[in-house]
């Protein structure tokens, strides 16, 4: 039983927005990243998977829970950050995590206080005054410290420093290799590449592909930077081809044989060849556009 | 439900203790006032009696505001009125509708709650704060009368503050209702409908025709005049608390299904 699967999950806003026909399976123990850049439905896909909204066609289930919305029960093992994280006025970080302890009636002060640790932040702060990392932190406790099973967290690491942005991802790991599934939205694909076993790429509310981060990434398909000049242009296989400065950069996919009788012809001084990463992948699922 | 209750109370009490204060200052004061009035007052009874219209909006024709509770039925009763009034309104309109204004939703409704739990527990803490602030009300009441050497009419007042309690709260049932259709805080909604029902109140006064309309509008019921000597209006309660908890009932079979 997958930790999330849906079928054909719709929900189309007014608008037209929204997402379409989304079908996708995310397995028990895996850490799933979510890419897409903002306004392509990444969170609506989260809110409407934790019934914070009605689909207007498909199926969903979490951890074999069909979805709907109020459905209370679904969110007893779940763990979610949403991409803000705002709070009542007037309450101290340490009242904000009490409340979400008592409404799921569980003690969970002692993970908050390690969490809390973790992350380095006070929680006798009023959560009005807190600048928007440490508002983040307070709302990474709270989607962690009752330790559920799955994780659904909605742009986890914006607005958190590098340092404890790493801490955070440790912390993640961690939990995941105790058991827990974790499901990560993100428009910052390095962190998705870094950390996530598969990911999902989603444009305009439809998921274009969803596949294990090697797919992408360990491809035939190359990036050649050469210091110099290259007559590429009309070498098949070679395509966003870009120069700038005495430098030419493109992306390469074919035999080795005719890019090297190129790069022969031309004046080449230095050069690398690396593997896509994930932000050349998302360039080609956006047109260039991350 | 208890979770959301307490947090409700704690959120609200601070500004319902200062909004009773207020009120229970104000009526302090009026009644403090009345030796001063007493004697012009009984003169005057004849001209307020006789003042057509003005006389009528405001009951002047069926009390007798010369003595110490007529006083407090007339000044009291009006303050608490639109003051109580407005404070369901405006707490009711905004107690359900905030957290999607305020963007607590995501956090709420992120933890395993159903709604309708939610939802109740956000009705009892408001009920409790209306019941409270008149409760705080009635004791200030209380000092008023015996700061103006007594004259309390013990069932008349009775009647009025608890007139004034179910008028309260039914305001505030009937904007919790519409609270749940609510996107945001929509306080001047509240505002408008509570002064709907207080101007609807005052032409029921003005022209027997629209006797009927008594039973929509609390405010009629509420009313020292219609109290004062007499039974309290229970056709007219039910009538308005029937009103009321639909509205509160469609609000919550709304609420349950809603795109948060």
């Amino acid at each position: 039983m997958p930790a999330i699967r849906t079928k054909n999950l719709s929900k189309v806003y007014r608008n037209g927005r929204g997402i379409h026909g989304v079908d996708l399976e995310v397995a028990r123990g895996d850490i799933y990243g979510f890419i897409g850049p903002n306004g392509a439905g990444k969170s609506t896909f989260i809110r409407t998977m934790l019934g914070f909204m009605q689909a207007t066609g498909g199926e969903g289930w979490l951890l074999g829970s069909p979805v709907q919305v109020n459905k209370a029960d679904n969110l007893r093992p779940v763990g979610y950050l949403p991409g803000e994280a705002i709070f009542y006025k007037g309450m101290k970080a340490a009242e904000v995590l009490a409340y979400a302890a008592d409404l799921r009636q569980k003690d969970c002060r002692k993970k908050a206080r390690e969490l809390a640790e973790l992350l380095d932040i006070d929680l006798g702060q009023k959560v009005d005054t807190l600048s928007l990392g440490n508002r983040k932190k307070v709302g990474i406790i709270a989607a962690l410290q009752h330790e559920p099973d799955l994780y659904m967290l909605d742009e986890p690491t914006s607005g958190l420093d590098p340092l404890v942005q790493r801490t955070f991802w440790q912390y993640i790991q961690r939990m995941n290799e105790g058991g827990a599934t974790v499901f990560v939205s993100s428009h910052t694909l390095s962190e998705v590449q870094r950390h996530c076993r598969h990911v999902g790429v989603i444009r305009e509310g439809r998921l274009i592909v969803s596949a294990p981060v090697e797919h992408f990434v360990k491809t035939q398909t190359r990036r050649v930077s050469v210091d110099g000049e290259a007559a590429v242009d009309d070498l098949e296989g070679a395509r966003d081809v870009q120069r700038h400065n005495g430098h030419v950069s493109f992306i390469y996919q074919g035999e080795m044989q005719p890019l090297l009788k190129a790069l022969h012809e031309g004046s080449v001084r230095d050069m690398t060849i690396t593997e896509l990463d994930l932000e050349d992948v998302f360039g080609q699922y956006y047109g260039g556009q991350p | 439900m208890k979770h959301v209750f307490v947090r409700e109370w704690r959120g609200g009490w601070k500004a319902m203790a200062i909004w009773a204060a207020s009120v229970g200052a104000f009526m302090v004061s009026v009644m403090a006032m009345y030796p001063m009035f007493e004697e012009e007052m009984g003169q005057m009874v004849g001209l307020f009696n006789n003042m057509g219209v003005f006389s009528a909006m405001f009951g002047l024709d069926k009390i007798n505001i010369a003595s110490p509770m007529g006083f407090f039925g007339l000044e009291g009763g009006i303050v608490l009125s639109i003051a109580g009034g407005l404070y369901a309104a405006m707490t009711g309109i905004a107690i359900v509708a905030k957290e999607e204004g305020r963007r607590t939703a995501e956090f709420l409704f992120g933890q395993p709650l159903k709604r309708e739990s939610v939802l109740l527990g956000k009705l009892l803490a408001l009920a409790a704060l209306v019941l409270a602030l008149n409760l705080i009300v009635t004791l200030f009441a209380l000092l008023a009368f015996s700061l103006a050497g007594s004259g309390l009419v013990a069932a008349d007042f009775a009647r009025l503050m608890a007139s004034q309690l179910l008028m309260h709260l039914q305001v505030a049932i009937l904007c919790f209702g519409l609270s749940c259709f609510l996107k945001g805080e929509s306080v001047g909604l509240g505002i408008g409908v509570m002064l709907l029902l207080y101007v609807m109140s005052l032409f029921i006064n003005i022209i027997k025709a629209l006797q009927p309309l008594g039973f929509l509008t609390p405010f009629y019921y509420a009313d020292y005049a219609n109290v004062a000597g007499g039974p309290m209006r229970w056709a007219e309660i039910a009538a308005g608390y029937a009103l009321a908890l639909a509205a509160a009932a469609a609000g919550v079979l709304y609420y349950r299904r809603k795109d948060l």
